[in-house]
């Protein structure tokens, strides 16, 4: 039996795949990856017996294999492969805030009142240096006092108190997004199992030849938690693991890692 | 005010007329209780009747603007 001679070095990171077990369909792409982790589990328990410090055995536990992934972008792909998020399209309210300055006359407009969902406005001062600093103004269909405001269906705004002109103002709404996609987590919902696929460029350096590297685990699902994170000036990194999972595969093969 | 004779002829005051007339007094409430224009109001002003009666304005302008 000969010993491989392939040795090489990933100097960068994998292109990565999820496939449908059943179709074969691709159901998510990931080509902005910060990190991947592939780890091989062979856990061993070690065995003593009689007067000797050493162990005379390793007994084999079960495997914990698995794949981590840090992403740097989010896609809602990615997303609903690994947590089975229902997507739809369409129609959708949408909660949004803005601060904005209340001009002459005391009025304003909020940025997506053309939509705005009625009644859905709520109105706070922001300026510190208000006499009404803080507090929540109330809606009222005409002739706002003081404390008051009015609003038409396109978010146009009437302020009662005229001393607020050039003050600010913070509010939340919500408005109607008419082609927006949303996923949605649900008590009901259940993530799948699927194919994983890592496309990988080596390079051996003592030939310097460039060479596939492809590692393909046939079973895998998410296992813990799907992380969303944000961080102020760090870019995105959404971090996702996948348990190593038994294909049932007459081959009995759970992970390949082929180099071409 | 706009008054008009209904073919019973009894008087309805109309609906714009209403609205005005509850401006109006929600105006001079507002501004006894100092909170018409800027917000410098008399002590106490939220337990006075002027200021139940601007609630009741305010609910009656709702239904007649927003049906």
């Amino acid at each position: 039996m000969s010993m491989s001679t392939k040795q090489w070095v990933v100097d960068d990171i994998s292109n990565a795949a999820l496939f449908d077990l059943t179709t074969g369909d691709p159901m998510a792409y990931f080509e902005r990856l910060n990190k991947m982790t592939i780890n091989i589990d062979a856990k061993q328990q070690r065995v003593y017996g009689g007067t000797s410090k050493y162990s005379f055995h390793l007994t084999e536990q079960d495997a914990e294999s698995g794949i981590q992934l840090e992403n740097a972008v989010l896609d809602f792909n990615q997303l609903i492969a690994a947590t089975g998020a229902d997507i739809s399209t369409g129609s959708k309210a949408v909660p949004k805030t803005e601060k904005f300055a209340v001009l002459t006359g005391a009025t304003a407009t909020l940025s997506k009142g053309s939509s705005l969902i009625a009644t859905s406005d709520k109105l706070v001062v922001a300026s510190k240096d208000h006499a009404s600093a803080g507090m929540q103004l109330s809606r009222v269909a005409s002739a706002p006092t003081a404390q008051q405001y009015s609003i038409t269906a396109q978010g146009v705004i009437t302020f009662g108190d005229t001393t607020l002109i050039g003050k600010t103002i913070r509010a939340f709404y919500d408005y109607t997004a008419t082609n927006a996609t949303s996923a949605a987590v649900k008590t009901t919902t259940k993530n799948k199992a699927y194919k994983f696929v890592a496309y990988g460029k080596a390079i051996d350096d003592e030939t310097n030849t460039p060479f596939d590297v492809v590692i393909i685990v046939h079973k895998s699902q998410m296992l813990g938690t799907f992380s969303l994170d944000q961080q102020r000036k760090t870019a995105t990194a959404n971090s996702l693991e996948l348990a190593v999972l038994d294909a049932n595969r007459a081959d009995d093969n759970v992970i390949e890692i082929i180099a071409v | 005010m706009t008054v008009s004779k209904k073919n019973d002829g009894k008087e309805e005051v109309t609906a714009s007329s209403e609205t005005q007339q509850l401006i109006e007094e929600k105006i001079k409430l507002a501004t006894e209780l100092g909170i018409w224009g800027s917000f410098n109001p008399v002590e106490g002003y939220q337990d006075t009747q002027q200021y139940k009666r601007i609630n009741e304005i305010d609910q009656r302008l709702s239904e007649i603007i927003n049906g």
